[in-house]
């Protein structure tokens, strides 16, 4: 009765403490990837919540531990991890045709503030061609702008041409690694290999697509590049007419251009860091403290030079030159 | 030869005469392939002192494939070192040791064909190294003679109703240990037949057998690796730092044609 009465007092704390081991097992016990199918299944899992990096990751371990059978749905899932990863990089960014429209709109912008500025230096009216001159400076800034915005876009396509290339070869493997006796697997795993001869299709389409628009966005740069160039010689010609009181502000120095960033005289009036003036040594210490430090600093008192036998001998008496 | 086997088949009632023609029919062949061999390492020869690199390594080819031979595989990579595929020689000077271990100029010519394509030697286990030390039909046959000695230096005595002298079974123990010794040689001989070489300059390495697979890394031509599996026109292969899949004309082993 009384070991009774003894595990009834016991059995709930115990039966928490089970319990709660067990939920932290399940919790923190999910056992790491280690076959090529472990791995597979865990790369379509974070395929599937869009984690395209990490599922690439997965998929070439599953990969590279060259288990034929997980290979070709592997490589196949691989090709549309890549693919959505390449569409990320192009999520939220402007289109090709954005850029373009952009940049052919500065461009009739700047062809038009040409032609006045030309029709002022003509007139010889400093007003028009003050105007001119600013208008042509600002479109010039306008232009280097949007060229610099088009070469970053450039670069970003090719990151997504060589990730959907490589999907697309991705799309090809698997479908040249389908060998007849895994049919029943693959089947199983509901890919269908004409869907990944299909996938490189389109992938190729999308590839030729953005081939085309970086092709085109270069030929925008191309005729901005003539185009700015034209606006720095009115530029020049405007600044020879326009005389000196006249000049807009920055007119002097401005035939380069206006690199971004901090100009050596901007330093001037800037106060060194607060950390940085000398006062970091400022602790107080205690005597007993400093005594410390100087006893750990002594070179090892107790060891003393060798002695020779020569020792109180008064030494000799040099006849040369004291140095 | 057409006339003798013509013969041959008419002399259905003589069975000795038959089988001595059949005999002399052999000796013609091997005779015929002899003199067929000599041509193309004869002409092997002309066209190497002629400069003719491409055509004299074909010759030495045909004659090594026909007969193959440590002096024709020392050609034969002399000549593809030549005509610039240091691969393709070095896979002839190691097919030249293979047959050969004691070649000199095989050796000599590997050293520094090595030194110059900057590859290593494949590394080998220590019954592999064991195994060079003598050619491998050697190892066969030391062991199955030592295992021979071993046995009728204990059962012969015996047999002969004689009593086991001392050296007779000291013998006995020394050609059992040859055979042990020979046991592992011959592991060595069978694990070094994967052993191979990479035969163009950059051969793509890939993460799998197809040809649009995923190249891991580039080999260098005459760089060693372990072949461990095959797939389709696909080899499986380990080198020293990695494994990949390399398309099996880009690689030869040892014991390939």
């Amino acid at each position: 009765m009384k070991l009774f009465t003894t595990m009834k007092k016991f059995a709930l704390p115990l039966v928490l403490a089970l319990g709660c081991r067990a939920l932290a097992l399940e919790a923190t016990n999910v056992a790491p990837p280690v076959t090529a199918r472990d791995f597979y299944n865990t790369g379509t899992q974070l395929l599937a919540g869009k984690k395209f990096a990490d599922a690439e990751r997965m998929f070439q371990a599953a990969l590279a531990a060259q288990d034929e059978r997980v290979q070709s749905p592997a490589l196949y899932n691989l090709g549309h991890a890549r693919f959505a990863a390449g569409m990320e990089l192009l999520k939220n960014k402007m289109t090709a045709s954005g850029y373009t429209d952009r940049g052919s709109r500065l461009i009739d912008e700047s062809q038009s503030s040409l032609r006045q500025a030309e029709s002022a230096i003509l007139e010889g009216n400093k007003e028009k061609m003050i105007e001119a001159y600013l208008e042509c400076r600002h479109l010039r800034h306008d232009l280097r702008s949007t060229q610099e915005q088009i070469n970053t876009a450039i670069e970003l396509y090719g990151q997504v041409l060589a990730k959907w290339q490589r999907a697309e070869d991705d799309f090809k493997s698997s479908n040249e690694m389908s060998p007849p006796d895994l049919a029943s697997i693959e089947n199983s795993l509901e890919i269908n290999h004409t869907n990944a001869e299909f996938n490189a299709e389109i992938i190729q389409e999308h590839i030729n697509r953005l081939l085309e628009q970086a092709r085109k966005m270069q030929e925008m740069m191309g005729m901005m590049g003539k185009q700015k160039q034209d606006l720095g010689k009115i530029l020049s010609k405007l600044k020879g007419q326009i005389p000196a009181p006249n000049a807009p502000p920055g007119a002097a120095g401005d035939d380069d251009e206006d690199e971004p960033g901090m100009k050596p005289d901007s330093l001037a009036g800037q106060k060194e860091n607060a950390a940085r003036q000398g006062d970091q040594m400022q602790i107080p210490l205690s005597p007993d403290q400093a005594g410390q430090i100087l006893d750990g600093l002594s070179l090892d008192g107790s060891r003393r030079l060798s002695m020779s036998d020569k020792e109180g001998r008064p030494p000799k008496n040099k006849n040369g030159r004291n140095w | 030869m057409s006339d003798l086997r013509f013969a041959i088949c008419g002399l259905r009632f003589c069975p000795w005469l038959r089988h001595s023609l059949v005999l002399a029919e052999f000796f013609l062949a091997v005779n015929i392939l002899n003199a067929a061999t000599n041509d193309f390492f004869a002409r092997g020869i002309d066209l190497s002192r002629a400069g003719q690199f491409p055509e004299a390594a074909a010759a030495f080819e045909n004659a090594a494939q026909r007969q193959p031979a440590a002096g024709t595989l020392v050609n034969l990579g002399l000549a593809e070192w030549q005509r610039g595929r240091a691969g393709a020689a070095i896979v002839a000077w190691e097919q030249a040791r293979w047959i050969d271990p004691f070649e000199p100029r095989a050796a000599a010519n590997l050293k520094f064909a090595r030194q110059v394509a900057q590859v290593d030697e494949p590394p080998l286990k220590w019954f592999e190294q064991e195994s060079t030390w003598l050619p491998p039909n050697a190892w066969v046959w030391l062991a199955g003679a030592s295992l021979w000695l071993a046995v009728g230096a204990l059962v012969l005595p015996g047999i002969f109703r004689r009593r086991k002298a001392g050296w007779q079974q000291t013998l006995a123990a020394l050609a059992f240990m040859v055979f042990l010794a020979s046991l592992t040689a011959n592991v060595g001989v069978v694990s070094r037949t994967q052993i191979g070489f990479v035969l163009k300059k950059n051969a793509p390495l890939r993460l799998t057998p197809t040809r649009a697979g995923e190249i891991i890394s580039t080999l260098t031509a005459g760089e060693p690796a372990r072949q461990l599996r095959a797939r389709g026109n696909f080899l499986f292969i380990r080198t020293t730092g990695e494994s990949g899949w390399i398309e099996s004309e880009d690689f030869r082993r040892l014991t390939d044609d």
